[in-house]
């Protein structure tokens, strides 16, 4: 039987024209009633609206089966369009992860949002999102949290650590610009005024200024701070309470705080699992684990996160219950055979922050020539090619790629962080051998494992010799083993 | 089993490279004619980077470019700079295409587009039974 979404879906057909026809309309009344101009756009608004609400009563979604060879297929179908027809179907076997979203405003309505992902998805967009009411989604969520055979729950601490290592001040800026933007639209000049003149009436500047900060300078730090807290508030409102659980049907994670979601990934969707460590960490022995999967981090700035900053003895607790087949490969290499860069590539991981460090010295005496003010600040900069130095230092030392009859463990650098990741080989989709001219000089080259997810995630492990990746038999061999 | 890229292939990338390389000599006259000593050294470099591109790229990039099957596995090695070799199990792919440009239709040459869970991986200026041949095998191994 087709099924009706819920009525929040409206949202979805007008949401496109909400702020250039309903918001206008909405303002001009508020302000002149009366006026010509305030109820010109009706009309446009009626039939927009109008057409929206057709759109919507032709949309449902319900469940069919159908016969396969003497096999009967459960298949979710979702049907939409007023003018162009779209008949959406999806195999309830291929259906690898469920993700629900919560927020207050569908909280509002008594909704939630079901997106569904398979192994086709787009790497932007779920296979199908559906908005349903919320009673029967949570139902099946809590059905399945009673399933639950072991649990991990983040410290608030630990989240409010990897809230501040993720956050960065420009991704919190572009939330502080849309927000204002989008507050500039919607409420007219005045307020927009009113936002901007905020800055006019702080005085901290002038205290930075007075301690000998140039004004732009010290602007721009505050911007930054600005940023950076922002980009705190979005990554730990979306992390607070992280938990993760292991149920007969997969990976269940739950997490956020106003902005919630429940993911349920199944086995088929979990392609790898990668510990990762930034070099506060490693000093400190706390690891971060992620999971590499079909149908999660299509929101921008979002991880697969499965344990925070968890010390060894969690690390292992945990990962062994979570996942006993690949846990034992995080810990140790014996009977697999394993290969590692050659000793004398250090300088081939080092050059990259070496030449960076030039660079900044290089810009350093160009601002003593021309720019002597600023000139202190630029040598600041060479924090980063430091950083990546003694990270990349860690990588040459703890590089590796081994493989046995079944898994593959790899250990590289990905930015600032090292990773240790563990996937089956059959979650191998291609393997790219890259060489830049001088590595084919030194006979050595950069290894990209890319492993089945709709992002196309893989694992680049770099300057190991040719002839030993020629060792390693899943570059060859014909099947393999499930 | 080996397939080479289609003999034509030289000819589409030499004509490709004649057609980028219009626009830049017009460029090249231009700067010339303002300021004839950089116009000059930019024509030397441009002219010798053509023939660079034409009689020692273009050879090397064919025959440094192959497409293997082996053991289930198809194998793309090309580039010849930069070289890259891309090897995937046949099982893993979820859709496989051919596709020509105009230009590669008149050559007899085309693509082959293949996807597995992620992004695609497109073998390009392949010969056009090579092409469907490896379809034909790609498409056996999916029915296996």
């Amino acid at each position: 039987m087709t099924k009706r979404p819920h009525v929040v879906t409206l949202w979805n057909y007008l949401s496109r024209f909400f702020f250039l026809l309903i918001v206008p309309l909405v303002q001009a009344v508020f302000r002149a009633p009366f006026s010509e101009v305030a109820w010109s756009s009706l009309p446009g608004v009626i039939a927009v609206v109008g057409i929206a609400c057709f759109q919507y009563l032709s949309c449902g979604y319900g469940v069919t089966a159908v016969e396969d060879s003497g096999r009967s297929l459960s298949i979710l179908y979702w049907n939409s369009g007023l003018f162009f027809y779209k008949h959406r179907i999806l195999p309830a076997d291929c259906v690898a992860s469920v993700f629900l979203r919560l927020n207050p405003i569908l909280d509002l309505f008594g909704a939630v949002q079901v997106m569904l992902d398979s192994p086709a998805a787009n790497a932007k967009r779920p296979s199908l999102t559906l908005l349903l009411h919320k009673k029967e989604p949570m139902s099946w969520w809590n059905q399945l949290r009673e399933e639950i055979t072991h649990r991990y729950a983040a410290s608030p601490v630990r989240v409010v650590l990897m809230a501040i290592s993720w956050s960065n001040p420009a991704s919190g800026l572009l939330v502080i610009g849309l927000l204002l933007n989008r507050a500039g639209k919607l409420l007219g000049e005045e307020l927009t005024r009113q936002l901007y003149g905020i800055y006019e009436s702080v005085n901290q500047t002038q205290r930075l200024i007075a301690w000998g900060l140039p004004p732009t300078v010290a602007i721009v730090g505050w911007l930054m701070a600005l940023g950076w807290f922002c980009a705190f508030l979005v990554q730990f409102f979306r992390y607070a309470f992280f938990t993760a659980g292991t149920c007969p049907t997969g990976t269940m994670i739950s997490r956020g705080m106003f902005f919630r979601s429940r993911q349920l990934l199944t086995d088929q969707a979990i392609r790898a699992v990668a510990i990762r460590q930034t070099l506060m960490m490693r000093l400190l022995h706390l690891s971060s684990v992620y999971l590499h999967t079909i149908g999660s981090g299509k929101e921008k700035g979002d991880r697969s996160l499965l344990m925070a900053a968890a010390n060894t003895q969690e690390l292992r607790y945990h990962l062994a219950r979570f996942y006993p087949k690949e846990s034992p490969y995080f810990f140790s290499r014996e009977g697999m055979t394993s290969i590692r860069p050659p000793k004398n590539s250090l300088l081939s991981f080092l050059l990259v922050p070496l030449l960076h460090a030039a660079a900044i010295f290089l810009l350093y005496a160009l601002f003593v020539r021309y720019l002597a003010l600023f000139s202190p600040l630029v040598l600041f900069l060479l924090v980063f090619p430091m950083y990546h130095l003694l990270l990349r230092t860690a990588a040459y030392r703890n590089s590796f790629l081994a493989e046995d009859d079944t898994h593959i463990a790899a250990c590289g650098y990905v930015s600032d962080q090292l990773f240790t990741a563990v996937l089956p080989k059959s979650a191998v989709q291609a393997v790219v051998i890259r060489q830049n001219p001088l590595q084919r000089r030194s006979g050595r080259c950069q290894v990209r494992l890319c492993i089945g997810t709709e992002k196309g995630a893989c694992f680049d492990l770099r300057h190991f010799r040719v002839e030993d990746i020629q060792q390693l038999s899943f570059l060859w061999e014909e099947t393999e083993q499930p | 089993m080996e397939f080479a890229l289609g003999k034509n292939s030289i000819r589409l990338w030499r004509i490709r490279g004649t057609l980028v390389a219009l626009p830049a000599c017009f460029v090249c006259g231009i700067v010339a004619a303002l300021f004839p000593i950089v116009g000059i050294i930019l024509c030397i470099i441009f002219i010798v980077i053509y023939l660079l591109y034409y009689f020692w790229y273009v050879p090397r990039l064919f025959h440094s470019s192959l497409a293997s099957l082996e053991n289930g596995r198809l194998t793309w090695r090309t580039g010849v700079l930069f070289s890259v070799r891309i090897s995937l199990r046949l099982e893993t792919i979820l859709t496989a295409s051919i596709s020509r440009t105009p230009l590669q239709s008149l050559l007899g040459l085309c693509t082959l587009s293949v996807r597995p869970v992620g992004a695609p991986i497109s073998l390009r200026q392949l010969a056009e039974p090579d092409a469907r041949e490896l379809l034909r095998r790609i498409e056996e191994a999916a029915d296996d």
